[in-house]
């Protein structure tokens, strides 16, 4: 049981540490809420190919217009 | 090239995660916001393409790189785009130089590399872009899916042999390329390209380019040949660029015309492309390059090239050539016009005469024309 104000500063400073050490990847594959109930994230949608595929029917992306006059070799 | 899918353009691998730069939080980079209700809320204050802002990301590490990638051609685009040292330079009207550099903004700049993520990342974006392997940052890019994806109608077709085979049947690819299996970067390093001392002008300004001497020269066959005994050494009395010998017919084009199209979007067309093989005298002879003979190319620029902006934008269209000095990626060890002396001598075939070229060009390209063939040899 921690008793003294220190102690606790400690603990939450060690507890600190030990998420810095673990890194942001670590932090991204295990942690990352992944669901619409926690939210969205960055890889949630991007490592799955069916997710965007739906996305994309959903909001296709503005096309890019190039004439289509061009001819010949550039 | 082979086509991606739109969603496999932004499809991250598991993989890419475990890698340096997968560890990095995805907002560091792209901004966005995470976690996120919704698509539009993750996408807010997205930035797609991160090595594109004006201080990228990249040179939080790799400082140095960025700052001596965008010294180089490839991100000025110096070349093409600056009218008063590229190589329209010389060709332009000096009264109209505004309305010209409309044109060659709208038509002749969307090409140029712009980003680090272009060559390590994604296709560049001019060609439409999408990851190269998931988001995995490669060091060395790939030839084809980024070199190419730019430089396809010269260097891709003459590399991969793609000339045309009804016309020349016996045309192979460069023998760097195959069978030796060299890709672009062996020649064209990545330290050569995060190194210029200095923002050239045209690429042939650059005088740490590669050049065939930095692996050929030295080796101690080199001198024992007959032909570099007389034609490469500096004892020799007709310099020959390399090329001259060792490269087979490359590609050309002429009648550049530009233009927009009925919703205003720019076009170009040029009337021909052609592979063809000319030897011409030398028109930028230098200490680098002081060779007497070397293979020219035909350019595409016209006349009339910009007609669509205004009339005689081009008004000093003669002063440089429209056969220019050429380095053709179709390189191999003996091509037929190297065959033997008689081979190449004599031989009107090979050489850029009046002949070859248009009425109206022949003025500005008077410096090139070999109006003497070599003489025959038994």
């Amino acid at each position: 049981m921690i008793r003294s104000k220190g102690g606790l500063l400690l603990l939450g400073g060690l507890l600190a540490l030990a998420l810095l050490l673990a890194g942001c990847g670590a932090q991204q594959a295990d942690e990352e809420p992944a669901s619409s109930e926690e939210g969205f994230t960055c890889i949630s949608c991007h490592t799955s190919r069916e997710n965007l595929v739906a996305d994309l029917e959903q909001n296709p992306p503005p096309k890019v217009e190039k004439s289509t006059e061009s001819e010949g070799e550039g | 090239m082979p086509p991606l899918e739109v969603q496999d353009k932004v499809l991250v691998k598991e993989e890419f995660l475990d890698t340096v730069h997968g560890r990095v939080a995805c907002t560091s980079c792209h901004g966005g916001t995470e976690p996120a209700k919704d698509r539009a809320e993750a996408h807010v204050g997205l930035i797609p393409n991160p090595s594109a802002e004006e201080e990228p990301f990249c040179a939080t590490c790799h400082a140095d790189q960025v700052e001596a990638f965008r010294k180089s051609l490839h991100y000025t685009n110096n070349g093409i785009v600056n009218l008063e040292t590229g190589v329209l330079a010389p060709r332009v009207n000096p009264e109209k130089v505004d309305v010209l550099q409309v044109a060659v903004d709208n038509h002749c700049a969307s090409c140029h590399i712009t980003t680090c993520g272009d060559c390590h990342v994604n296709r560049p974006e001019w060609s439409g872009g999408g990851f190269l392997a998931g988001h995995q940052f490669r060091k060395t890019p790939n030839p084809v899916l980024n070199c190419m994806a730019c430089h396809g109608s010269r260097v891709q077709k003459e590399m991969l042999g793609q000339g045309p085979k009804d016309q020349f049947p016996d045309i192979v690819p460069d023998v760097h390329w195959a069978p030796l299996g060299m890709d672009c970067t062996a020649c064209h390093t990545g330290e050569w390209f995060h190194s210029p001392s200095e923002e050239y002008a045209r690429r042939y300004d650059n005088k740490e380019a590669p050049r065939c001497e930095d692996c050929h020269a030295g080796a101690p066959e080199f001198a024992k040949v007959t032909a570099h005994q007389m034609h490469a050494m500096e004892t020799s009395s007709t310099l020959l660029q390399c090329q001259v010998c060792h490269a087979q017919p490359y590609n050309n084009c002429a009648g550049c015309h530009v233009g927009k199209d009925d919703k205003g979007l720019p076009y170009f067309k040029t009337d021909r492309s052609w592979f063809d093989f000319k030897i011409g005298r030398n028109p930028d002879k230098s200490e680098d390059r002081p060779y007497d003979y070397v293979v020219v190319r035909h350019v595409p620029v016209a006349r009339d090239t910009f007609a669509f902006y205004g009339e005689d934008l081009l008004s000093n269209y003669d002063a440089e050539p429209t056969f220019k000095y050429a380095t053709p990626h179709t390189i191999v060890r003996v091509a037929p016009q190297a065959e033997s002396c008689g081979s190449c001598h004599n031989n009107a075939e090979l050489f850029l005469t009046e002949e070859d070229v248009p009425e109206d060009e022949r003025e500005a390209n008077r410096e090139v024309i070999v109006d003497r063939l070599p003489p025959a040899m038994p």
